[in-house]
């Protein structure tokens, strides 16, 4: 994501290119060193923004073996610089927050400044995930969390991991601090048909209804019957499952001090029932457009296994969702006005349980405005 | 005792429906019973149970699904007699399936008589193969974020070739790990590309509304950086006024900053210690092998810059993609291009961080439209070709330009674009009824494809009302034409071009060589081959792969036969075989053993692990007979 950012601030940059050339040219000089040892640290990315008047540009460079990095061609201006590293963080950085960076004023006729960064080896969090038959589970985003000042609620550093095919999982360079780790399921759909249920693994049920879902959109077109294929078998699915393997209530946090590694972080996935919820959307007058979305939005947010990735009506007004955990939520479907036409949304409160996937729901649109 | 209780239910139901007076022929009633299956699904190299298996079977009115229990036992009951296929699916393994004798390869129907109980089925599951390592730079401290891939060789049916089959990226260590790998032979390569993009252009291409994912999709889906089959783009981008004037959308690792301010980037690097594939050392994985220690170091090398224009018919020729790709490697799926970039909007370009080497630099026009990229490729209707856009400039504009660098800077080139080609033909029904209705031949479509093996860079094209296609605006190069969405029923018996036949013969073009008058026949009484595998105890040899290849370019064997013309099939549980479709001619028919590996195209393989060949000649809409003894 930071990356992707920095990619839209490049494009940013480049509309205001030619005034940038226009004035005088300055540069920076940058020591990045350990703040233990005092040896200079090599290949770190070293960014740099200048905003200039009402027009920002940036740079980017890599240290070299001696820790040091040339940033030219930059406009006079307030130029703000940062640091990052895989493995080493800033220790100017508070617990928790984005490295400030460092701050200097590029004027016309100044020598370049010199700014030296100082940082320290992070530690490190590795372990392993598993299903609840003991065996390890890949492909699970691993997210690291801290705990929320405010309400103590878990709050995403934005450093994540995926599972390996050993459901191993590792993040490097944290700075000191205690840690939450949760994980969830990241799985694709796989095609698959009708079964009894006795031994499957949750991540099995999974797939199943996940493969139901979709051959139900495959043959939406030729209005088959609203899918209700496990009425009758309990299903479950993962919940969002956090250190040592329980809710986020129960969270563990690890207290990671800087260069060092804790390793076996491992826990179990947590199961918890679902339902195959389906339903009609009805009020859309004949002529508009299709192409409703349909999303449930968790009252409580925080017990889902995933997001629920929000569906589309088929040409029928029906529409399903395959893998739902029990819970309150509250369903919304909305169309956006078009040209000359009405709006209509609907907001209806949803109870998931056990018996959902028995009773279809039933969505009546209502006209917002015109 | 079960079975025989069936045989007299079905007598005594023949007997009492029986008239008493009827001197009308008999018809036995249809035999009804039903059959069972029971089998195990197994490790393949263990012959240990795989349990909780996800057991899928179809062929019936409906596929049925089981679990299999701890021992890996699953039954399936009440089937009527037919052709059925199962399989099985379960975390930590390739797929597995009856009949299947290697991952990865083809599964065989099993077929069931009324009544029958089989309870010998087994299901052979391959766990993947992995490979692992560590990267390193010169001073061997670990390079992280570095992305490797693995490249399998392969026999196509446009030859060998190796081709990328995943990628990862190395973490805090230095460490990677490539998984979910069949067996075969794999070279681990570090790609590294220095990607760039003009301001200018950005600043162009952001007024027109593209976004990020737009501009990326520019470099990743046009053969640029990470357009191999499982690629993806990797960050790092970094700009650099100084020399290019642009953006650097970096795939590779970057080494320190040179203390005396030359140039210097990790070229692409093969595992051991190679810049190209050739001179790589393969690893030969075998089913579930996990390989470590493939560890790679790489070496910073001085790097230049090639700066020019690109020119057309019209003057600068602002929005070409250009890549600067190892002479001799274009078009392989080994990754080949060391630099790319975007011609600016006065046609100029910079290409940095290029170290010494012979290449050739590739121009085209660069389009956009991410989403329709993939509906090509899984070949939908061509109509989703309209969707891509040329990213700025003339679309469908090419050029190719041999360039040596050496120790220093390369300016002043001129890249001259010519327009791309013309094929036209029309696709013609040989049967003995009428050609199919206009609803049956909807989804045809002709598609291009490279001799080299290529992606053609043209979308499938949809025939006409009046049977004609035309592609214009193709790259110059080799192209064998082929059909797809064809009415059920019919073949392809021919391509030709003025009686020459293009399916051996590539279709050549060039600038200013069009092509035309190029015939797609299809016919709905294909001519082919069908016969029997048996040993020399006159057994049937179920699934064995039976390879035919045209006699005339097959004497011995050896590696005339253009691999495309290669057909093959598995024989069934009973031996039988059919191969439709043929061209007619003369075929040398080859069995072999399908569990050694895939490489039936290979010529050399044939030769040393095949049956004698046995020559047959198919005739027009004829199935010639064969038997042919492994």
């Amino acid at each position: 994501m930071t990356l992707r950012l920095a990619f839209i601030a490049l494009v940013t940059a480049a509309t205001v290119s030619t005034s940038a050339a226009q004035s005088n040219l300055h540069s920076i000089f940058v020591r990045v060193v350990d703040a233990d040892t005092g040896r200079p640290i090599p290949r770190v990315r070293v960014t740099v923004s200048v905003i200039e008047g009402t027009t920002m540009r940036g740079a980017l460079e890599f240290t070299d073996r001696q820790g040091r990095a040339w940033l030219r061609r930059l406009p006079s201006g307030r130029a703000r610089l940062r640091v990052l590293h895989e493995v080493f963080y800033d220790i100017a950085a508070p617990p928790g927050a984005i490295p400030p960076g460092v701050s200097v004023q590029l004027d016309d006729g100044k020598p370049p400044p010199l700014v030296t960064f100082r940082l320290a080896r992070g530690g490190t969090i590795s372990g392993q995930v598993f299903d609840e038959f003991g065996e390890p589970m890949a492909e699970l985003r691993v997210g690291l969390f801290r705990q929320s000042a405010l309400d103590g609620a878990p709050t995403s550093t934005g450093r994540s991991a995926i599972t390996d095919d050993r459901g191993e999982y590792r993040v490097a360079g944290l700075p000191p601090g205690k840690y939450i780790i949760g994980a969830t399921p990241t799985y694709s759909p796989r095609p698959l048909g009708e079964f009894p249920a006795d031994v499957l693994t949750t991540a099995q049920w999974i797939n199943v209804l996940q493969g139901w879902s979709n051959d139900v959109e495959s043959a939406a077109g030729s209005a088959p019957p609203l899918p209700a294929p496990v009425a009758h078998t309990p299903l479950v699915g993962y919940a969002a499952t956090f250190y040592p393997g329980d809710d986020r209530a129960h969270a563990q946090a690890v207290d990671v001090e800087g260069g060092r590694e804790y390793a076996g972080i491992s826990f179990t996935m947590r199961t918890t029932p679902m339902a195959f919820v389906t339903g009609t959307v009805t009020g859309m007058p004949a002529g508009l457009p299709g192409g409703l979305s349909v999303a449930l939005v968790p009252d409580a947010p925080g017990g889902a296994t995933h997001p629920i990735p929000a569906t589309t009506i088929d040409i029928h007004g029906r529409f399903s969702m395959p893998f739902v955990p029990h819970g309150s939520y509250t369903l919304l479907a909305s169309l956006k006005r078009q040209a000359g036409q009405d709006a209509y949304s609907a907001r209806v409160p949803v109870s998931v349980g056990s018996e959902t996937a028995a009773m279809p729901l039933v969505v009546i649109l209502e006209r917002t405005f015109r | 005792m079960i079975r025989l209780a069936a045989v007299m239910l079905v007598s005594l139901g023949a007997s009492h429906a029986a008239p008493a007076t009827a001197p009308r022929p008999q018809q036995a009633p249809p035999d009804l019973r039903p059959a069972v299956v029971i089998g195990r699904v197994i490790d393949a190299a263990s012959g240990g149970a795989v349990r909780r298996a996800i057991v899928r079977l179809e062929g019936g009115s409906q596929p049925v699904t089981r679990v299999a229990d701890e021992r890996g036992r699953f039954y399936f009951r009440g089937l009527p007699a037919g052709h059925y296929s199962i399989t099985a699916m379960r975390d930590g393994y390739f797929d597995g399936a009856f009949g299947r004798v290697r991952a990865g390869g083809d599964a065989l129907d099993l077929p069931l008589s009324p009544g029958e109980w089989r309870t010998d089925v087994e299901i052979p599951m391959f766990r993947p193969a992995t490979i692992a390592g560590v990267v390193g730079d010169e001073a061997s401290e670990p390079l992280t974020g570095v992305p490797v891939e693995a490249l399998r060789r392969e026999f196509t049916e446009d030859g060998e070739t190796w081709l990328s089959v995943t990628r990862t990226q190395t973490n805090d260590l230095g460490a990677y790990r490539l998984t979910g790998l069949l067996p075969g032979e794999y070279v681990v390569v570090v790609p590294s590309v220095q990607a760039s993009m003009p301001l200018a252009t950005l600043e162009e291409v952001g007024r027109t509304g593209a976004t990020t994912a737009n501009i990326m999709a520019v470099f990743f889906m046009n053969g640029g950086p990470g357009s191999s089959t499982v690629g993806h783009p990797m960050p790092g981008m970094l700009f650099d006024d100084d020399e290019a004037n642009g953006v650097m959308i970096g795939a590779a690792a970057t080494p320190p900053a040179s203390p005396d301010g030359t140039r210097v980037g990790y070229p692409t690097h093969f595992y051991p210690a190679s810049d190209s594939v050739e001179s790589a050392v393969p690893i030969a994985l075998a089913s579930g092998e996990a390989r470590h220690g493939v560890n790679v170091i790489l070496t910073p090398q001085p790097t230049a810059r090639v700066t020019g224009r690109v020119e057309g018919p019209d003057g600068p020729v602002p929005g070409m993609l250009l890549r600067l790709i190892r002479h001799g490697a274009a078009d392989s799926g080994v990754p080949a291009t060391v630099a790319a970039t975007v011609s600016a909007p006065d046609g100029s370009f910079a290409l940095v961080g290029v170290p010494a080497g012979a290449y050739v630099l590739h121009a085209r026009s660069a389009v956009v439209g991410l989403a329709s990229v993939t509906r090509i490729r899984s070949m939908a209707p061509p109509a989703v070709a309209a969707e891509t856009q040329p990213l700025l400039g003339p679309a469908r504009l090419f050029a190719e330009t041999p360039l040596a660098v050496f120790d220093r800077d390369v300016d002043d080139v001129i890249v001259t674009m010519t327009s791309g080609a013309t094929l036209a033909g029309r696709v013609e029904f040989d049967g003995p009824g009428d050609a199919p209705p206009a609803e049956q031949r909807a989804g045809l479509h002709v598609r291009l494809r490279r001799s080299t093996g290529a992606t053609a860079d043209v979308p499938p094209l949809g025939v006409g009302p009046d049977d004609t296609f035309e592609f214009t605006g193709v790259r110059p190069g080799r192209y064998i034409v082929e059909a797809g969405g064809l009415p059920a029923g019919w073949f392809v018996s021919s391509v030709t071009q003025f009686g020459r036949d293009v399916l051996e013969n590539p279709v050549d073009l060039g600038v200013g060589a069009d092509a035309f008058e190029v015939i797609v026949t299809l016919t709905d009484r294909p001519a082919g081959i069908a016969g029997t595998v048996y040993d020399s105890m006159r057994r049937a040899q179920p699934g064995a792969r039976v390879v035919a290849v045209p006699a005339g370019r097959a004497a011995g064997l050896d590696a005339d036969a253009a691999p495309h013309t290669v057909r093959s099939v598995r024989a069934s549980v009973y031996g039988l075989f059919t191969l439709l479709g043929l061209a007619p001619g003369a075929y040398d028919v080859v069995v072999l053993d399908d569990r050694a590996d895939d490489r039936w195209r290979d010529a050399r393989t044939l030769s040393e692990t095949g049956s004698r060949p046995v020559r047959v000649t198919v005739a027009a809409g004829q199935v010639s007979p064969v038997s042919v003894l492994k």
